[in-house]
């Protein structure tokens, strides 16, 4: 995963492919590669995905605890995100060596999810008791960077809808709450309007979704963007040191709307496909 | 306490255990090899529900000092935030660091390491999900990476664990019987051909004359292991050919 | 702080050792199963100890804290056992983790000590033990030492007497009332086993030994023929008899450390109850043979005076001989006598002569010098007097106390 290095010539015709919509593997400018999803396979997170895709494996898992709320946000329930890039990937990441990417990647899906409806979903008792789920994100193998926020959220996704919550009753008399023992007597969160990360690399002139290494690295610049499940834009960033035109990105907003419904629409079909325990 | 662990079944002579195996039957192990493309060897072992993947980097240029004489081997063990049923913080501490101690040594008298003078070999292990036994999956998930990546090692080492309780020598530890005060543990990593031991780890007191039993119930386990190893090698190295 | 590199040794002293150890000898003259010299010292404080084997020497203290108990077990004591290497400069973090994870699985797993006891108010507070064993010189089998120091610190220890009244904990002085010692089940000792050519393997290796061996063996035992913990490392390939021969010497050993180190522990404790008994570290630092003493003197026997003797021959009177002992400290070093205490009599002797000190300086360089009549003070021409005196006769003259001047005549030049 060292980044790649690649002469001009194999630069410039990689770049006059992508500008003829054409790129090196066959695929077109706004075509994805294939994404295997399997879901529940800890059995210690509520709720775990992983992801593989062809040179990029990612595992999140979901755990959850009850705590109080914030004092400015009582309705709401609490999500925390922790990311970790295994050695498994590059010896480079041994030890504390993903910190940069892993921060970054932390911090994305902690804007992102900060105004997320699915918060509303798991409060307990309003102002006293809510639900804090911790998603934890391991890389266990990247392939371009690019790709490995979609990747992850993705996952994200896939983990919350196989999240399986134990129903709270809450007892007004007495003023305490009771986790129900049944393991069967389970709550399903609404994951519909969590949203999904699309990253457009531009290369060249136009602008590709899930770029390989090679790709990448005859890049200019990518922009990542969160998308909610109604085509919304909620946040972006940019990724890469490149500098970029105003104009085709306006271009291109409702082109990555288009691209974030089918992925949620994946997601959706995918999940529902698995049967639930 | 000890009759939650075992239960001794009336109608059958053999006591059963907490999760329904014999004394001395190793839980259902999967190893497939070649998970990662990226990675020189690669693999992927589940005993039971302790899931282990290992990755191997190497014969590569050393980062720091090399060694004249022989290869340094790198050894990183890691157990993920979600490994186990409470959250863990992912600090390096002191068992993550003997445990990757203990793999170092046993793989630097495995491999030939005086093959490749003045190179480094990395092991990393990630155990992504605990359920007992980590260090015995570990070492048989290590073992099976570095035979994908095709560094010569003197034997395939196989490891197992086992226990002592309620006067029965147990095969293969779960995170339950581990966990449960006072079982006393042993771990043996070995190449099984010669039968030497090249890693004993126990804690917990075992009485001396117990002792034999416990260490053979190790090395039987440790066999019945080498058994699915070999055949997972072999028809690995089947579907290449094809 | 930087660490040293750890010494390589030349190839020809681990082939010595090598063929050595085939043959059953090692280079301290001892057989394969042979242990060094243990001595155990405490210091004042209860759970303070020093412990020598042959050059190891480590340091164990124990302090005392009231803390909140772990959730999981929230009727039991706390134990935090911490190994300090950064005195032998050589080893690596990795090697302090093995000797501290090998000292916890010894000491905790076994279950050696009864934690219960350590309960004040369950669930709230309870006594948390903190150990630091401090490594003070390393010369091999630091596992053992360092177990011993640990085990003979715990038999030691004594804590404070609580009282819970209501709520509120009222701890004891140790005046108010007895401190209570701690509840030791049983005593887990490690032993250090290193092989050489798979086979063939010696006990308490010594620093040099332990970094030539292939590999080694730790078994950690009690005198109930339980078996701790095993640890196996290094290269060396064990088989399992091999592993169960090295149990039973492990079980041996540790029968007789038992006795020794309750031996050791009784005997301090009596020491403590009699008056006026020198009870810690002081006295042990003086004494040769004692665990803190870093030099070793042998008593010199004085041989009978000849009747013809040369001048270069040293003759002592016979009181002096009879009442004062020689120690020789080196090859070229010999004292008489081991000082005394001080004696503060002369001060106002010091204070007439600190107008003269130069009359004095000029005596004690010139020892030859046997007429000088130009000193102005009364007691400095005794001095004078005293040097001419024995630069003629050569005779040594002790008085009670012993100052200065005079030690610089029991050291004539022409002494060899």
């Amino acid at each position: 995963m060292a980044e790649l290095k690649l002469s001009e010539g194999e630069k410039c015709y990689l770049i006059n492919g992508i500008n003829d919509n054409f790129r090196i593997d066959g695929r077109s400018c706004w075509d994805r590669r294939e994404i295997e999803l399997e879901n529940n396979l800890l059995p210690s997170c509520v709720g775990s995905a992983l992801i593989r895709s062809v040179n990029c494996s990612v595992i999140a898992g979901v755990k959850m605890s009850l705590v109080s709320p914030d004092s400015g946000r009582p309705g709401k329930g609490k999500i925390e995100f922790f990311a970790d890039i295994s050695a498994n990937a590059d010896p480079l990441f041994e030890g504390r060596g993903g910190q940069e990417m892993t921060v970054e990647l932390v911090r994305f899906f902690e804007d992102s999810f900060k105004d997320c409806s699915l918060l509303d979903c798991l409060t307990v008792v309003e102002g006293k008791q809510v639900w804090c789920l911790s998603i934890d994100i391991l890389i266990l193998e990247i392939g371009a960077r690019a790709s490995l926020y979609d990747l992850c959220s993705i996952a994200v996704k896939a983990a919350l809808y196989d999240t399986r919550l134990p129903k709270v009753y809450f007892n007004p008399d007495i003023m305490d709450i009771e986790i129900s023992e049944d393991p069967f007597d389970l709550m399903q969160l609404d994951v519909s309007k969590v949203p999904i990360f699309v990253t457009v690399t531009r290369i060249g002139n136009n602008y590709t979704i899930d770029p390989t290494q090679e790709e990448e690295a005859s890049s200019i610049a990518s922009l990542l963007f969160s998308v909610d499940n109604c085509g919304t834009l909620l946040h972006s960033k940019k990724l890469g040191h490149g500098s970029l035109h105003c104009y085709p990105i306006k271009e291109l907003i409702p082109k990555i709307s288009e691209v974030a419904l089918e992925l949620h629409n994946f997601i959706d079909d995918q999940c529902k496909s698995f049967t639930s325990r | 306490m000890e009759s939650r662990i075992l239960l001794e079944s009336t109608s059958v002579k053999t006591p059963f255990r907490i999760d329904g195996r014999k004394p001395h039957e190793v839980r259902s192990l999967t190893c497939r090899l070649g998970v990662f493309q990226q990675a020189d060897g690669s693999s992927y072992v589940k005993l039971g529900n302790t899931q282990v993947l290992a990755t191997v980097y190497g014969p590569h240029d050393t980062r720091g000092k090399s060694n004249p004489e022989k290869s340094i081997i790198n050894c990183k063990f890691r157990l993920s935030t979600f490994s186990k049923s409470t959250r863990r913080n992912l600090h390096r501490d002191i068992r993550s660091i003997e445990i990757s101690n203990n793999l170092t040594q046993v793989f630097d008298s495995a491999i030939l390491t005086e093959l490749y003078p003045h190179s480094q070999i990395d092991i990393y292990l990630e155990v992504v999900q605990s359920d007992g036994s980590d260090y015995a999956a570990c070492i048989n998930a290590a073992s099976l990476a570095i035979i994908d990546a095709g560094i010569p090692i003197k034997d395939v080492v196989c490891a197992c664990s086992a226990g002592f309780i309620d006067n029965q020598p147990i095969t293969d530890i779960n995170a339950v019987e581990e966990s449960s005060n006072g079982t006393p543990i042993l771990t043996i990593g070995m190449l099984p051909k010669d039968k030497q031991i090249l890693s004993m780890e126990s804690s917990g007191g075992i009485h001396l004359d117990n002792l034999n039993d416990v260490m053979d119930a190790a090395i039987e386990g440790c066999k019945s292991v080498l058994f699915i190893m070999k055949q997972t090698i072999l028809n690995h190295i089947q579907e290449l050919k094809d | 702080m930087q660490r040293l590199k750890p010494k390589s040794i030349p190839s020809c002293n681990k082939n010595f050792i090598f063929t050595a150890v085939k043959d059953d000898k090692r280079i301290d003259g001892r057989s394969s199963k042979d242990f060094r010299k243990l001595s155990i010292g405490f210091g004042l404080d209860y759970g303070s100890s020093v412990v020598s084997l042959g050059d190891t020497r480590v340091m164990c203290n124990i302090t005392y804290q009231i803390a909140e108990p772990k959730a999981v077990k929230s009727c039991e004591g706390l134990l935090n056992i911490r190994v300090d290497l950064t005195a032998s400069m050589i080893h690596t973090y990795e090697k302090v983790v093995e000797i501290m994870r090998m000292i916890e699985k010894n000491v905790k797993d076994s279950r050696c000590l009864d934690l219960e006891s350590l309960c004040i108010i369950s669930g709230e507070k309870v006594y948390a033990l903190e150990t630091d064993i401090i490594v003070m010189n390393d010369d091999g089998n630091l596992p053992e030492c360092c177990s011993i120091a640990l085990l003979a610190s715990l038999s030691h220890f004594k804590r404070p007497d609580v009282s819970v009244v209501e709520d509120k904990i009222k701890i004891h002085s140790f005046d108010e009332r007895h401190p209570i010692p701690l509840n030791i089940l049983h005593y887990p000792f490690c032993t250090s086993f290193t092989f050489f050519d798979n086979s063939k393997f010696v006990c308490d290796p010594t620093q040099a030994e332990e970094q030539v061996c292939d590999g080694y063996l730790i078994v950690g035992s009690n005198i109930y023929r339980e078996i701790t913990t095993i640890h196996i490392s290094g290269k060396s390939a064990i088989t399992k008899d091999v592993v169960l021969n090295c149990c039973q010497l492990a079980i041996e050993r540790s029968k007789f450390l038992t006795n020794f180190v309750k031996l050791v522990v009784e005997q301090d404790l009596k020491k403590r109850s009699t008056e006026g008994a020198e009870i810690g570290y002081a006295p042990l630092i003086r004494e040769s043979s004692s665990v803190l003493c870093s030099y070793k003197k042998e008593e010199i026997e004085l041989q009978e005076v000849q009747e013809n003797y040369d001048d270069d021959d040293v003759i002592i009177d016979l009181e002096v001989a009879q009442n004062t002992k020689m120690y020789r400290y080196a090859s070229d070093t010999v004292g008489i006598g081991e000082g005394r205490g001080q004696n503060w009599d002369f001060i106002d002797e010091f204070q007439e002569n600190v107008e003269n000190d130069e009359n004095e300086d000029m005596y004690i360089e010139d020892e030859e010098t046997t007429n000088n009549e130009d000193e102005p003070d009364s007691k400095a021409k005794q001095f004078s007097k005293r040097s001419k005196n024995s630069n003629k006769y050569q005779e040594i003259t002790v008085e009670d106390d012993l100052s200065e001047e005079e030690v610089q005549i029991l050291n004539p030049p022409e002494f060899k």
